[in-house]
């Protein structure tokens, strides 16, 4: 082949092979990214199950000085059953409809537990109870880290979405075969805006 | 054609108003307080701490630092300004990337003057040598009652001098029922001097590229694996901390005084 000939070949193939260069890394991007909201919901998650784990102490310190409460922790204890039972995996944080039922079940606990601690006003050896005392500042604390995490996953979120979202990161999913689907955010309900405020 | 086809894709897919939700939503997000420039170890932003104050507080956690590698700052702020200690200091925890990357060892001390409010805010490394519920009593024990005669030095000091204990994984201060003491992490002597050691040659091969530290006063230690200058711009004041690249998940525990 005449040097010409090769070096129009090279030129009308040039643009090809930059697509197809710009597409793969858009595809490694939008692989990576998705890699980022999958860590951080696993943080999420982590953070839920501390919540879990610690609502059967809170219960059971609490049973002990507060009797009266009874209903108060049935409604805790009802609130975490029904929030274990829904699980979520990576694949199904790109449905909205499920992501708002683990929401819903995690503000019905949320705000269970906010109603349990408003309760300890009324009972002056549950406040002295040091067992109590600390199982409120590992509660303050998970409470805090749910929120952390929650806004580090809604960050990861728009960022892939973003991503996704642009003309570029659409092309590669089309051409793909749409594999990656935007991810749904947590939106904080006014009520679970705040920890429970623990007051000593 | 071009353009149908383009004005197709948008139609069909809701993509494009979801990109515009994620602005809002971050938008909306948005704290209305930025943190401020690390100052070295030790940030007072309402001028509690007189300079020799500064200068010897910085100079016990910049020795901390530089035997543990555990990076702890103090933050006395005038004012919240509305926002909750909570976000403040983890907003201000993650700019200043206290802790080493990958370790994530740093603690932030944060007392708001106005609010009377103090906050420890433990890096995701630390949470197991520093629990939520130590944090607590370091700031009932130490801070609290320091804070409360306006003995802004005292509190400064005695808290993050049991914050580093505590990291050291020594004897905590006494509490009434001794159940949440955690030793896991715990630095051996081995460590210690190996740690030492891999300071002193990274220091030595600083020296000698002539970088220059802050000011005669120390070289600081950058990101961990990504070579030097991991934080921000290195104030430039005292000591010449800055944080080195790691972040915290909303560990630690407030309280009033």
């Amino acid at each position: 082949m005449p040097v010409f000939l090769r070096i129009v070949v090279l030129l009308a193939f040039a643009p090809v092979l930059g697509l197809l260069g710009t597409g793969c890394s858009k595809y490694n991007e939008l692989v990576q990214k998705d890699q980022v909201c999958q860590q951080t919901w696993a943080d999420v998650e982590a953070q839920v199950q501390r919540r879990y784990d610690l609502v059967p102490n809170l219960v059971a310190t609490v049973k002990g000085s507060a009797a009266h409460e009874e209903s108060t922790l049935k409604a805790v204890t009802e609130a975490r059953a029904s929030a274990t039972s829904i699980k979520l995996t990576a694949d199904d944080l790109e449905d909205p409809a499920k992501v708002a039922a683990f929401q819903k079940a995690q503000d019905g606990l949320h705000s269970a537990l906010s109603r349990l601690l408003v309760t300890q006003e009324a009972y002056p050896d549950l406040k002295a109870n040091a067992q109590f005392h600390d199982l409120m500042i590992e509660l303050e604390g998970t409470e805090n880290r749910i929120a952390r995490a929650r806004e580090e996953y809604n960050k990861s979120v728009g960022d892939y979405n973003a991503t996704l979202g642009m003309v570029g990161g659409q092309i590669v999913n089309k051409a793909t075969g749409k594999t990656f689907k935007p991810r749904v955010y947590f939106t904080a309900s006014t009520e679970a805006q705040a920890a429970p405020k623990v007051a000593f | 054609m071009v353009r149908r086809a383009v004005r197709g894709l948008l139609a069909r897919s809701p993509i494009a108003a979801l990109v515009a939700l994620v602005w809002l939503l971050i938008a909306h997000s948005a704290l209305a307080f930025t943190p401020p420039p690390i100052q070295g170890h030790i940030t007072d932003l309402d001028g509690k701490l007189s300079a020799a104050q500064r200068e010897d507080l910085n100079g016990r956690l910049e020795a901390a630092n530089q035997a543990s590698g555990d990076e702890i700052a103090a933050l006395i702020l005038p004012s919240l300004g509305g926002e909750s200690i909570e976000d403040v200091t983890y907003a201000t925890f993650n700019a200043w990337h206290l802790g080493k990357q990958g370790k994530d060892n740093g603690v932030l001390l944060a007392i708001a003057v106005a609010d009377r409010r103090v906050r420890i805010e433990t890096g995701k490394g630390v949470e197991g040598q520093l629990t939520d519920l130590q944090t607590q009593d370091i700031i009932q024990q130490q801070i609290a009652p320091a804070l409360k005669q306006d003995h802004f030095y005292d509190a400064v000091r005695a808290g993050t001098d049991a914050i580093q204990m505590a990291l050291m994984g020594r004897a905590m201060p006494p509490r009434a029922n001794p159940s949440a003491t955690d030793g896991g992490g715990q630095l051996g002597p081995l460590w210690t001097i190996v740690l030492v050691l891999i300071f002193g040659v990274f220091a030595w091969l600083r020296f000698r590229r002539g970088g220059g530290g802050g000011g005669g006063g120390g070289f600081w230690i950058g990101g961990g694996g990504g070579g030097w200058g991991g934080g921000g711009g290195g104030g430039g004041d005292g000591g010449g901390f800055s944080g080195g690249g790691g972040s915290s998940g909303g560990g630690g525990s407030s309280g009033s005084y």
